[in-house]
């Protein structure tokens, strides 16, 4: 998996504004400083896919899709920002 | 009326919230003219619609030659026909390339919003957005001082950055003004409002017209129309991340 284009790297730099402004929670960065922390995490994702590939079991090493490991990296980063924000991408946990 | 003195005030609920859309374009030709001049038309395959230009932005090149590109500031409730690639020309039925629309038509409105109990309107920090007020100025108004707008306004999110506001201003005169294709005056600014540092915290901060063309020559009880924008595409200026929430908005002679 290649790194994200320009354009879905704006789509999350808007969205996750409109959903920080939605729970007014402080953040102290400008535009900019937001962008250049989502192109960093994206390119930090892009440059360790091969360790995070290695620290899974065997099993889902070989048999897990690259779509399928990137949900499952997405889901386990989702629940350590709340249940109810994991909710919403997995539709219920329990 | 005595300099210093409350003309007017507006609240969030006074907004009247504009059907209008704005468009990224380049240019090919020399029309319509950078402050508008009424009618844009939307030439393309599936539509071929009428449009009031209220505004148009550069944001590069020399409007006139074939390097300008912007945005326009547009309404039209057939902007569902739109696309990018259309072109656009001005007051004729005739198709002609006067430029090139380079993207769909993004909704500008600010949204209604309730903080703690308090009314306020959303600006986006991404899409330029509006909020529109109006009414009768004042019998009062001298008609030679000028007015200073105070505008209130909170971050959503931020407490660091700078937020950018366009205010524009329309006078309608009797028997003059044509309110389907009237323009506004070119806008005053103030490009570097600090975001406050505790959130939640309003900002109060001012926007001048001085007498004459930049109050689009609004006289004592003429009707006349304001618009706010939140100019969140100025890359340089408004570097605030989230909504900018509006509060209310003073207008006082100079």
């Amino acid at each position: 998996m290649a790194v994200l284009d320009d354009t879905a790297r704006t789509q999350i730099w808007r969205g996750l504004m409109r959903y920080l402004s939605g729970l007014r929670e402080s953040i102290a960065l400008n535009k900019v400083e937001l962008r250049a922390a989502i192109d960093a995490t994206d390119t930090w994702i892009n440059d360790n896919q091969a360790s995070f590939n290695t620290a899974l079991p065997a099993a889902a090493q070989s048999n897990l899709t690259t779509v399928q490991k990137t949900l499952l990296f997405c889901v386990v980063a989702a629940r350590r920002v709340s249940p109810a924000f994991t909710r919403r991408l997995l539709g219920e946990i329990n | 009326m005595a300099s210093g003195q409350t003309l007017v005030t507006f609240s969030p609920l006074h907004n009247t919230p504009p059907d209008w859309f704005f468009v990224a374009f380049t240019s090919g030709s020399t029309e319509p003219t950078a402050d508008g001049d009424g009618t844009a038309v939307i030439w393309g395959d599936a539509s071929d619609a009428n449009a009031v230009l209220e505004y148009l932005f550069l944001t590069g090149g020399t409007w006139g030659g074939g390097d300008a590109a912007g945005y326009m500031l547009l309404s039209n409730d057939a902007n569902v026909a739109w696309t990018s690639g259309e072109n656009f020309t001005a007051d004729t039925s005739t198709p002609g390339n006067h430029g090139t629309l380079t993207a769909t038509p993004v909704a500008c409105f600010a949204t209604m919003d309730i903080r703690n109990g308090v009314n306020v309107l959303d600006f986006d920090a991404t899409v330029n957005e509006l909020a529109m007020f109006s009414g009768f100025m004042p019998r009062n108004y001298s008609g030679s001082s000028g007015i200073t707008v105070t505008v209130g306004a909170m971050s959503s999110t931020a407490t660091t950055g700078d937020m950018s506001w366009a205010l524009f201003l329309m006078s309608i005169t009797d028997n003059v003004d044509d309110m389907d294709v009237k323009n506004f005056a070119d806008p005053q600014v103030n490009q570097a409002v600090d975001a406050a540092a505790t959130l939640g915290a309003v900002r109060y901060f001012t926007i001048t017209h001085t007498d004459g063309a930049q109050m689009d020559s609004i006289a004592a009880g003429e009707f006349f129309r304001v618009l706010l924008m939140r100019d969140a595409q100025d890359g340089a200026n408004d570097d605030m991340a989230g909504d900018a929430e509006f509060v209310g908005l003073e207008i006082k002679e100079t």
